[in-house]
Parts: C-alpha cells; structure tokens; sequence
C-alpha cells in the first residue's frame, strides 16, 4: 500500500442502515476503503451487496450511517452528487448506449464542445487516451453495441476514470465475461491499485477475491462480518463460514414418506455425465418420484444454468438426459413441459411465474387449462374453481375469493400460489430454483409445506438454493455443486452441524486456486 | 455522420434503389410522369410527408410517440386561417404566431408526459383528440378560404419542377441534422432515446429530453400545418386525418427506430420521396386510391422486414466494404 498509514480512507461506511418498508436491506454495514488497494466486498444473494452499492452511488440514500470520502461525510442524494464526489462505478448489467460511439459513451456526461457544437476530434482524441490506460486497442468510432461483454466493461471502467473517479466500484466485473478476459482485466486492475487508485470488488467468486484482493468485507443479512480483514489473515474456509454462517435455528427436518420406494424403478428424470456450454461437466443426478433432491452451491455455482440446460434453455454438448429411462433432449422449455413434464419454477417467480393482474383461479389453474377445456374447449370460470379450490384451500393462502387478482395478495401468498399451480398440472419432475429467496420465516415454512405437499402427490422434485438450512430441512438427497461440477453427493442425515462442515470443505477443496496469483 | 451510420438507419439505401426503379417503370408505362409539373407534384405532397415524418421522428429518438401530429397541424392551420381570414393580421405574424401555438401545444405534452409520467402515447392521444376537435368546433368544419394570394404562393408557387414549400423539408432536414449529429439536446435526447438508464447514470436528464422532444414535435407538426393549409389554399380542419398513419410510415421506411435512439434524417426525405412518387404513379396509371394504401403497407412491411432480418447485416457488410475497401474492423482486447 503506497498511501501513508495516516491518511483518511479513499471511501469509508459507517453503520449503514437501510430498509425498505418493513424490510431490513441494510442493517449496519461498516468497512473503509484505502487508496491503494483493491478490497473485496463479499455476500450471498440478497446479502445486501447491491443495496450498498446503490447507497454509496447515490442511487439511494441510506437510512442511517455514514458515508465518507478522504474524510469527508457526504450525504449523496442523486448519482451525479456521487460521480462529483469521485465515485465511479460498473454496474453488472452493461450501461453503455448501443448506437452511439465508444467515444460518446465515455464523456456522456460531459462530451467536448466547440461553440456549442459537439466536437468530434477532441472526443476521439481524448478517447484514445482513456481507452489506453485499459488496455483496450479500438476504434473509437466503433459502436458500442458491438462490443464484447469484457469490451464494454472495460470501456465502462475506462468512462470512469474519464470521470475523474477516485474510488472505483465494481460490481460483480466477472459475472458475464470469460476466465481469459477476467485475467486481463484483473491485470488492469492491479495496475490501477499500483498507481493509488482505491477498487471495491464485489463477487461472490472466492477464487478471484483471493487472487486480485487486498482486503475483505464479508455481509451477510445486511451486516458486515467481517469487516476489512487482510487477506493474508483469512482463509477461504473462514470466508465461506462468514458468508452463509447460520444463527437461526433450523426447522425441523422433514419425514421421509415412508409409502415412497426410495430409489426403485426408473427414475423420473436422470442426466448422466452431462456437460454444457456453460462449462458444465460430468454432471449426475437422479430424480425419483417422491423424493426431494436439493443441489446446494454458493451463487454463481451454475446450479441454475444447469436447470436452463434440463428445459433446452441451455445448450447440452454431451451425456445424456434420461426421462423414465428413455434419452430426451427438450429444446424449450414448452416442449420440456408438454412433452417430457418437466416443470421449472424460476427464482424471479412474481416477473415469470404469476400475472398479477389475472385473479388466482386464473393463475392457479393456468398450467392446467388443456385439461380444463370442456367438449367446446371453453375455460369456465366455474370449471377452474372446482379444479383449484382443494389445492389452494389445502395450502392456507390467505385469499378473499378466488376472483380475487393476484396483485393484491402478500408476496408469501403469490409464492404459494406459483407453487399451488403445478400442485394439480401433469409434471412429474419440478425444478424449483431458490424456493424461498425474499420471504420471511413464517411463510417460508408454509413454501416448503407446499413442496412436501407436492412430492407426496408423487412428482419427482429437485430444489435449488443457496440457503444451506433450507437444503437440510427439505432434501432426502443433497448436491453440492462448486465451479459448475458435482463435487459431492450425500444423504440428508438431518444434522445441520455435520452436513454444513462436510459441504463446506467439499466447496472449498473444489474452489481450489485456478489462478491464484500475487 | 454517427447519427446516421449505424444499421438501422442505413435501410433507406436499397429503398432509393426501389424508388428509381419506381420511377423508371411509371415513366416507362406513362408519359405524363416525367413532365415538370408532375414532378412538381411529387415533390409537393413529399415536403409535406416529410414535415409529418420528421414531427413523429422527434419523439421516436427518446423512445415515445406523438399521436398528436395530425391533430396539432390542423389546430395550428386553424389558428393560421382565423388570423389571416377573420382577424385581417398580416402573413408574417400570423405564420409567425400560428407556429408558436403549435409549439406551446408541444411543449403541453412535453410538460404533461413529464409530470404525470403517463406514457406519450396515451397523453397525447388525448391531447391529439382535443386539437382536432378544438379544430372542428372553432370552424364549425367549415375551412377558411379566401387566404391572401401571397400565401397561397407559398403553397403552390414553383421553380420550373420545384416547388417554392420544399425549401421547408429541406431546411428542417439539415437542422435537425446538426440538432441531432452535433448539439447537446439532440445527443442528450438520442441517448435517452437509446438506454434510459445509461444515460440516467451519467447524469442525463430523461425529463429534460422527452420534453424537448414533444416540443420539437409540436413545431414540426405546426409548420407541416402552415405548409398543408398554404398547398391547399385553404385552413380545413380535416387536413390533418391521414397523418398519424403518415408520421409512422415515413420515418420507419427511413430507418428511424421505433425503441428510441436511432434516427436517420436523411432517411425521411428518401422514404417520403418513394411515397409519394409510389402514389402519384399508381394514380396515373389508374390505380384505384385503394391500392395505393396496399402499397404503402407492403411498403412499411418491407422496411421492417430489412431491418430485422439478416439481409440488414448482410447489406450492411457490403456497404461498409464498398466504403472502406475492407471489412469491418473487429477491436480487440489488448493484452
């Protein structure tokens, strides 16, 4: 670190705290940024990663806290308070303009001008300059559009140099661009540390972190646990116990339907040494009628792209997929549903799972209307109440009438009722991604009610989360997938305590340097 | 020029082709196409085209609609007929003041989308009724008629085969050129226009550029009005009820993106060309008017299908090849 030791941090958050209505995003996070280093700011889904983001952005204001920049408190109310106090940030999704030039992109804010005039010499000039300190050997003519995910980013990253930004917020910079393209870029980060700039990383990639940090932040639940840790002080096992460690009890494990043959006859759905265009490899997995399999991994584990892979949505490039024994190879998702009945529950259920205009009958009863249609082919309205009313009534939605519109009720009961349609569909495998993600306690209780419920009406169901509790409470078999392979397979025993030290070294052994470096 | 050179603004380059074949075959099957006045009356009816497309073209670049433009051009015709007819005001201040109501009417929008944050689309559908109907009700659908001579010269007065309104169509097209290529306004509504929360993170105003382009379109609307009642010789109420069809056709053909942030100007004046050359030939030939509204239709067809397609790409390719003697370049990342 070249910044003298008593020098004010380049970016420092003290007791931050955030909430959204009743929901608590952030709940006290704390850490300080030095200039000359790259420190790693790390947390599960929903751990309140991107809420920080956006509160140190200025996209909002914090509740309570902090914010200071070299020592000063700030108190940003828009985006441009932040970028005029030296903040740049590169979002996760791309926020360049497809049809303008690189040139443009890169002095949106402020592009030069001559007697008014937008002057296009100067703008490529100046371009030239900020698109070498990244590395990037372009056109500056060239449309933005046409770049590469690992261009645009780093054309991102050199807009915000442009902006004269001292502090540099990256928010998961790997998540769309390749293991190749992510060396070059952490090579151009170190080089902007070595000339005194300050980066915060955010990921959730243990490998990367320690390969390219200097220091690291850990939240979990809104919190910071560990705040500004040297790297050399930690290991990835501490780190991975910091990010999913669990102080709330667990409930209690479910029973095993005893009526259920465990593993006889063919299984509903089985892959077999299935690899993906994602980077897959030799993956196995078997799903029985009945049964619940939970595949647990950290995000960014490829637990879902493998899911996309089962429906079509992803490319298979090897190994076979069994539906009841016979090969299949869906190329939809409709043709998944309609030809193989195989379901898949997305995590973004309330985007792609419910239309919330439409009232629960409707909803409930949608993947179901073939078997609605009456001799004319007529949905009635009647028809659809007689077929979801024991469903939904059997899983305590709270509701006032089945005309009711889905919009108006609680998050916890639209989940139930995403889930409660595929309760009386043909699927006999259900792909559940991350049941509970964004649901309180109680209701999360009432979501794996609903999945038990299906499984005891025989469909075969693979459950995907990154909630290690939730894995133990509902699994009869458990997954562990790191880096895109299955590095361990297991038995749920019920011992919370046991299962979460072997899961942990299993990822951890499988996140094994693949490029430690510095 | 950038504004012009991305993809999807390049689609109006086979359409001219079309165009001359158009032209080609009418002069071919009709004697009377190649005559001056004929030529003189396609030019006419495209200037007004024009003007209509590039009043839709402005609110296209920031990603809303206007379905207020026929509306606000018979409202600003109107106001131009009472000033002239009714009131006796010279022809200056009343060109000069029916303009500027077109341009409070778009500057209203702009201000209603902006405070409301209802879509243009629904705002100025009704605001778009009530110009017209205030149009109808002041008129009592009667037109004014009687404009002084002069004014009507304007309309339909002509050099040899050109007529004296183009100097409009033209001198908006290299305007909005400039606006749209080299000032900030233009720049800031394209980008808006081409990722809103882009240009929001850069500290880009989505208000300030959605507003400026109602206005924008509130103008043009009223000088296609003034133009529309001096080709005429009259302020009918009624002369704006094709245009909203009109105002989408011409800047799609052109190559305008109807999401926003792409505009080609010179694209309007070649698809208002095509247009109105397209109906004015198929009407010498005898073609029923029915028809002619087939055509255009195949026509918008046509235009969408290139810029969708593979044959966009593909024509692209060729055209930057033909340009540059290579293909395009492909940046790469450095080590």
């Amino acid at each position: 670190m070249s910044a003298p030791v008593t020098a004010p941090p380049a970016l420092e958050a003290q007791a931050i705290r955030k909430a959204f209505g009743g929901t608590v995003a952030l709940g006290g996070v704390d850490f300080a940024l030095a200039r000359g280093s790259i420190h790693a700011l790390i947390g599960e889904n929903g751990a309140g990663k991107s809420t920080l983001i956006k509160v140190l952005t200025g996209v909002h204001r914090a509740d309570e806290g902090t914010v200071r920049t070299d020592g000063i408190v700030r108190h940003f109310s828009s985006t441009d308070e932040a970028i005029g106090a030296g903040i740049g940030a590169v979002f996760q999704e791309r926020n360049l303009l497809p049809h303008f030039s690189v040139a443009e992109n890169l002095f949106l804010h402020a592009p030069p001008r001559r007697y008014g005039f937008l002057d296009r010499g100067r703008l490529k000039r100046d371009a030239r300059v900020w698109l070498g300190r990244v590395g990037l050997d372009m056109s500056p003519d060239r449309m933005a559009g046409t770049l590469t995910p690992a261009q645009g980013q780093l054309v991102e990253i050199a807009r915000a140099l442009a902006l004269q930004a001292r502090v540099l917020l990256l928010d998961e910079p790997t998540a769309s661009i390749t293991e190749r393209e992510a060396t070059v870029l952490f090579e151009r980060l170190r080089e902007l540390r070595d000339e005194g700039g300050a980066l915060l990383f955010v990921s959730h990639k243990l490998d990367e972190v320690f390969a390219l940090c200097d220091r690291i932040t850990v939240i979990r639940d809104g919190r910071t646990v560990l705040s500004n840790i040297e790297r050399t002080a930690l290991t990835r096992g501490d780190v991975v116990t910091a990010m999913v460690g669990r102080t709330i009890t667990v409930g209690e494990r479910r029973t095993e339907h005893a009526a259920t043959p465990a593993a006889t006859g063919s299984p509903r759905l089985a892959l077999r040494g299935v690899e993906t265009s994602w980077g897959h490899r030799g993956i196995d997995l078997t799903l029985h009628a009945g049964r619940i399999v939970g595949l647990y991994g950290l995000v960014g584990a490829g637990r879902t792209e493998l899911a996309r892979a089962i429906i079509g949505l992803e490319t298979v490039t090897s190994g076979v997929i069994l539906a009841e024994g016979r090969p299949i190879r869906p190329r939809s998702p409709r043709a998944a549903l309609l030809a193989h009945r195989i379901g898949y529950v997305s995590e973004d259920r309330k985007g792609e799972g419910l239309i919330l205009s439409h009232p629960i009958r409707h909803n409930a009863g949608i993947a179901i209307w073939p078997r609605l249609g009456g001799r004319l082919g007529l949905v009635t309205p009647s028809g659809e109440r007689r077929a979801v009313s024991p469903v939904i009534d059997g899983l305590a939605v709270k509701y006032a009438s089945l005309d009711q519109d889905v919009g108006e009720l609680s998050g916890g009961n639209q989940q139930k009722i995403s889930l409660a349609k595929w309760m009386a569909s043909d699927v006999d495998v259900l792909i559940i991604d991350e049941p509970s993600v964004g649901v309180d306690v109680r209701t999360k209780e009432e979501m794996y009610g609903v999945i038990e419920a299906l499984a005891a009406r025989g469909k075969a169901i693979l459950v995907i989360s990154s909630d290690l509790a939730e894995i133990v409470r509902l699994s009869d078999d458990i997954l562990v997938m790191a880096s895109r392979r299955i590095v361990s397979s297991l038995p749920n025993t019920g011992s919370y305590q046991v299962l979460s030290e072997t899961i942990m070294h299993a990822i951890v052994g499988a996140e094994a340097p693949l490029h430690e470096e510095g | 020029m950038p504004a012009d050179t991305s993809a999807g603004a390049r689609a109006w380059l086979p359409l001219l082709l079309v165009a001359l074949v158009c032209s080609a075959g009418f002069a071919v099957l009709s004697d009377r196409f190649l005559t001056s006045f004929n030529i003189y009356v396609v030019l006419s009816s495209a200037t007004l085209l024009a003007l209509i497309g590039y009043s839709q073209l402005a609110t296209l670049a920031v990603g809303d609609f206007s379905l207020a433009v026929g509306g606000i051009g018979e409202f600003t015709g109107i106001v131009l007929g009472y000033l002239l007819h009714t009131a006796g005001w010279p022809l200056l201040p009343a060109i000069v003041a029916a303009i500027a109501v077109a341009l409070a009417s778009g500057v209203l929008n702009g201000l209603i989308v902006v405070a409301s944050g209802v879509s243009g689309f629904i705002v100025t559908l009704a605001t778009g009724g009530a110009f017209a109907g205030a149009a109808l009700a002041i008129t009592e659908t009667t037109p004014y008629t009687g404009l002084p001579a002069a004014f009507n010269f304007l309309g339909t007065g002509r050099v040899g085969p050109v007529p004296l309104a183009i100097v409009t169509s033209l001198l908006a097209a290299a305007l909005l050129g400039v606006l749209y290529n080299s000032r900030r306004i233009g720049r800031l509504m394209l980008a808006v226009g081409d990722n809103p929360e882009a240009a929001s993170l850069s500290g880009l105003s989505r208000r300030e550029a959605v507003l400026w382009a109602h206005s924008l379109s509130g103008l043009l609307a009223g000088i296609a009005g003034v133009v529309a009642t001096a080709q005429l010789h009259e302020a009918n109420p009624t002369a704006g009820t094709g245009w909203l069809i009109q105002s989408f056709t011409v800047p799609i053909i052109g190559g305008t993106l109807l999401t926003g942030g792409v505009v080609s100007v010179f694209g309007i004046l070649v698809a208002s060309l095509i247009l109105a050359t397209i109906n004015d030939g198929l009407i010498l030939l005898d073609v029923g008017p029915y028809w002619v509204t087939l055509v255009e239709g195949l026509l918008v067809f046509f235009a969408v299908l290139l810029g969708r397609t593979r044959l966009r790409d593909l024509l692209a390719h060729v055209t930057a090849r033909a340009a540059t003697g290579r293909l395009p370049e492909s940046g790469a990342v450095q080590r």
